[in-house]
């Protein structure tokens, strides 16, 4: 690897660090606390909505917040531009937003860490073309590439949730391509070897499950990347489609009123910036807690 | 050292083919551009035509040998929403985004730098609280958010900066910041880390037995020692900000690559954005490899830790 690349590693690392020191004793639990809520939230969704998030009439519209003037308890966040609920659309964002992270990580971790055994247990040329692959994967800036592909595919969940895998997966497969030659040089798999188990055994049975660890953590450590970069993109037009409450499109919508309902923008905001902040936290406590030697994870 | 830099620069042409290689069966994966030029109306015959006149009915690796070759000549292709070369099109807009750029990395400097050190001098103070924020806030929040809420505060409630376009200086501060906004944090960071660990080094012990004056230590000891690791970060950092300037710039309608990008994206102008995600791979590819170089240059401690 070049040093530039380790100095980058180094320089991704010390944010980790920093929050490390910074969130004290609490920041987990309130990470914690904050995140399970949103998960409720977003599966109890249509059971708690206190109105609907879809449908609204005019005359409700851009109502403002219970605590502003002028505003009320029947909508306790306000109304966006069509007299929506931004409380109920929220809710229905958080569902998204929690689909999304969820799916789009587990799927990019499904695919990188298939390259990453492979790549590391073969060795060779195969070792040689994959990683050239996902080399030229990280090479490429993360949205830059996901635009380019949402362009192609179109907005859509399921299309975010491929553009995601496809800008993420190489973080995977870099991270347990270079576990698996740790192990596989280990006595144990060698002993495997001559035991005469067969290869598919011998990376399912006696590789995976020790790359398991670090893999927990990058997965974490992904989540608060994945939903900025579906955020992003659903804010650029080119991810979650209308008339989804995803968050970030949320904010893309409401920048026209901005001047006159400024807390139409700002809601989406509190809820992408408390959430990305609450991922990260966790992502930290997990690698913290299960393996602190992972610290070049990023 | 020359072993080592004729290695990168072989590593870094193989890169860049194989980027090259990687952009050009994705575009080929995501979808029939024949789709998206023609209309729906077309008929097949009509399509056979253009599909001919395109090459795309030749065999899948020709195809790939004349896009390399194209791309080795700076041949793009050419965007049709435009009716341009698409190299020309960036080109013209480079400018603008480069600008953009730098003073994106000149705000996160003048920022970053000093509270980084201040925060490694003295560590636990208010300052490096003010620090440790600061870095947390600029990975947590997206670079959208940060361009909107800004625009909310200073060009609406305060009414201080303009919320889009170009012209004067004052359209500049906006985007600038927005765009620097992750990199400060990543430059508060890593000048506190690197600070922190010069500063505890034993010739610093030495300089204080000394009785040095408390500046002159840090910034004429421990400041040139972390400075080869700041540098490096800032070139990086220079790369990374192209995934916040498609956003910026946007947001604040710059009329920048990423800008470009944006409205070729939404145009379906496979050509335009194929020629973005080159451009910025190679990019990329490129400052890493100079920083590789400048790196080796300035500290030839990583030259020899490269060959054992």
């Amino acid at each position: 690897m070049a040093a530039a690349d380790q100095i980058r590693q180094g320089a991704e690392s010390s944010p980790t660090t920093e929050r490390r020191k910074l969130r004290g004793r609490n920041f987990p639990v309130l990470a914690f606390i904050f995140l399970v809520s949103v998960v409720l939230v977003g599966v109890a969704g249509p059971l708690i909505l206190p109105l609907d998030a879809f449908s609204g009439t005019l005359m409700t519209a851009l109502k403002r917040p219970v605590w502003m003037e002028g505003g009320s308890w029947s909508y306790p966040l306000g109304t966006d531009q069509l007299g929506r609920d931004i409380l109920s659309r929220l809710i229905v964002g958080a569902r998204i937003t929690v689909i999304i992270a969820i799916a789009g990580v587990f799927v990019s971790a499904i695919v990188g860490t298939s390259i990453g055994l492979l790549a590391g247990y073969l060795g060779g040329l195969i070792d040689t073309i994959l990683m050239r692959i996902t080399d030229a994967m990280l090479a490429i800036p993360m949205l830059v590439l996901g635009l380019a592909l949402a362009a192609a595919t179109g907005a859509g969940v399921v299309n975010v949730i491929f553009v995601t895998t496809a800008v993420t997966w190489a973080f995977f497969a870099r991270l347990v391509r270079g576990e698996v030659l740790h192990i596989r040089e280990l006595d144990y798999i060698k002993a495997a070897e001559i035991a005469g188990f067969p290869q598919r055994r011998i990376l399912l049975r006696h590789i995976l499950p020790n790359v398991f660890t670090p893999l927990l953590v990058m997965a974490s450590l992904q989540i608060g990347n994945t939903i900025i970069l579906a955020s992003s993109l659903s804010f650029l037009g080119l991810g979650v489609p209308e008339p989804l409450p995803e968050w970030g499109l949320m904010l893309a919508n409401s920048r026209d009123y901005i001047t006159f309902a400024p807390h139409l923008v700002v809601m989406p905001a509190i809820a992408l910036g408390l959430m990305v902040l609450s991922c990260n936290v966790i992502g930290d406590w997990l690698r913290d807690r299960f393996d602190p030697e992972l610290d070049h994870l990023r | 050292m020359k072993r080592y830099i004729a290695f990168r620069v072989l590593q870094s042409a193989v890169s860049l083919v194989v980027v090259a290689v990687v952009v050009f069966f994705l575009s080929r994966i995501s979808g029939d551009p024949i789709d998206t030029m023609l209309p729906v109306e077309a008929t097949a015959a009509e399509r056979e035509i253009l599909r001919q006149q395109l090459g795309l009915d030749r065999n899948i690796l020709s195809q790939l040998g004349t896009f390399l070759a194209n791309l080795a000549q700076g041949d793009l292709g050419r965007s049709f929403r435009y009716n341009q070369p698409v190299a020309d099109l960036l080109l013209e807009r480079a400018p603008n985004s480069l600008l953009l750029a730098f003073v994106a990395i000149f705000i996160a400097l003048v920022v970053g730098l000093p509270v980084g050190i201040m925060a490694a001098r003295w560590p636990g103070s208010i300052i490096d609280r003010i620090g440790r924020t600061l870095a947390v806030s600029g990975q947590s929040i997206p670079t959208f958010v940060v361009g909107v809420i800004l625009v909310l505060v200073f060009s609406v409630q305060f009414r201080i900066f303009p919320s889009g376009g170009t012209g004067s200086f004052s359209h500049l501060v906006l985007p600038a910041i927005t765009l620097g906004w992750f990199s400060t944090a990543a430059i508060t960071r890593m000048a506190r880390s690197s600070m922190l660990e010069a500063l505890n080094s034993n010739y610093i012990t030495v300089a204080r037995a000394k009785g040095l004056p408390e500046w002159t230590i840090v910034m004429r000891y421990a400041f040139p020692n972390a400075l080869t690791t700041i540098m490096s970060l800032t070139a990086l950092q220079f790369v990374l900000l192209a995934s916040g300037a498609v956003i910026t710039e946007a947001i604040f309608d710059w009329p920048g690559i990423g800008l470009l990008m944006v409205q070729g994206a939404f145009a379906r102008d496979y050509a335009l954005v194929q020629g973005v995600v080159i451009v910025a791979a190679f990019t990329a590819i490129l400052v890493n490899l100079l920083t590789d170089i400048l790196y080796a240059v300035v500290d030839p401690r990583i030259v020899l830790t490269r060959r054992s």
